[in-house]
């Protein structure tokens, strides 16, 4: 698997309602819709939600084991501010994976999951890095 | 320019975090694991309680963040988790300017926040960076 050849695609629409959700759930002042705003800096967590339900790359690519993975990391990087009214291709590649022998003696093993959100000219606006970790089975 | 690197230039706090907010940051997100919200798989998983969605403190994080320094200005926002936070748990935020940027682009400096979440108990939940073009004659570059 890599960028050109990756997991999922998806399609997702930047629109005003999951904005007023989204910025309900955490604490995010909105603004109105003519402005046309800017999203928080995670919203791009919601491109879960254009995915089929329960869609979990690291459970179906990898096996990783739901009840023992753990989010680490995630990095969201904008080349371009994303806004209400956006429509977004996406990609999501797994760009690497490893293992480290955990604190208690398991095998730890890790996943980076990148998406790639292309505007709909093909222009690359957002790049999203989601690192998964599977704790050791001794637990 | 009177900037102190290593000075806390903000605090918030969110929460209590209740179950409600698990679910509806759940629902807004699409991410429906549900060792957030089913206690019984929790317990199967062999936690004692569900725990609170790491992207939930990433979400009051950047809230945070977009607060200090405008929405618009945030080109990258990374977080790492450090310890699971639960119901009830409340979160702490403090933010520090690392790197600004000496020189002046246009009438933009280049800065780099760090944020950090810690729960009532002072356990350290997740830190994170944000960067960010503000005005170079920002309030945030002069204070004291």
């Amino acid at each position: 698997m890599t960028k050109d050849n990756p997991a999922y695609k998806f399609s997702m629409q930047v629109d005003y309602g999951k904005y007023l959700e989204f910025a309900a759930a955490t604490g995010f002042k909105p603004k109105p819709e003519k402005e046309m705003p800017v999203v928080p800096p995670t919203f791009l967590a919601t491109a879960e939600a254009w995915l089929p339900p329960g869609t979990w790359p690291a459970g179906e690519i990898l096996g990783f084991d739901l009840k023992r993975s753990l989010h680490g990391e995630q990095e969201f990087i904008f080349h371009k501010p994303i806004r209400v009214g956006d429509r977004l291709n996406g990609r999501i590649w797994l760009e690497s994976t490893f293992s480290k022998t955990g604190s208690r003696g398991g095998e730890m093993r890790f996943s980076i999951w990148v998406t790639d959100f292309d505007d709909e000219k093909g222009n690359s606006v957002a790049q999203s890095k989601m690192t998964i970790v599977e704790t050791g089975s001794e637990k | 320019m009177n900037l102190n690197e290593s000075q806390v230039i903000a605090t918030r706090e969110f929460g209590p975090i209740s179950r409600t907010d698990i679910v509806r940051y759940q629902g807004a997100s699409g991410d429906f694991n549900p060792i957030h919200h089913d206690i019984e798989f929790a317990k199967s998983a062999g936690f004692d309680d569900v725990f609170v969605v790491g992207m939930l403190i990433a979400g009051y994080l950047a809230t945070f963040a977009s607060d200090l320094v405008g929405v618009e200005s945030i080109n990258k926002f990374k977080i790492r988790f450090q310890a699971q936070t639960w119901p009830g748990d409340q979160i702490l935020c403090s933010a520090k300017i690392i790197f600004a940027d000496q020189h002046i682009n246009g009438n933009e400096r280049l800065v780099t926040l760090e944020l950090i979440a810690k729960n009532q108990n002072g356990v350290l939940a997740a830190t994170a960076q944000a960067d960010a073009r503000i005005s170079s004659d920002s309030l945030l570059l002069s204070s004291k």
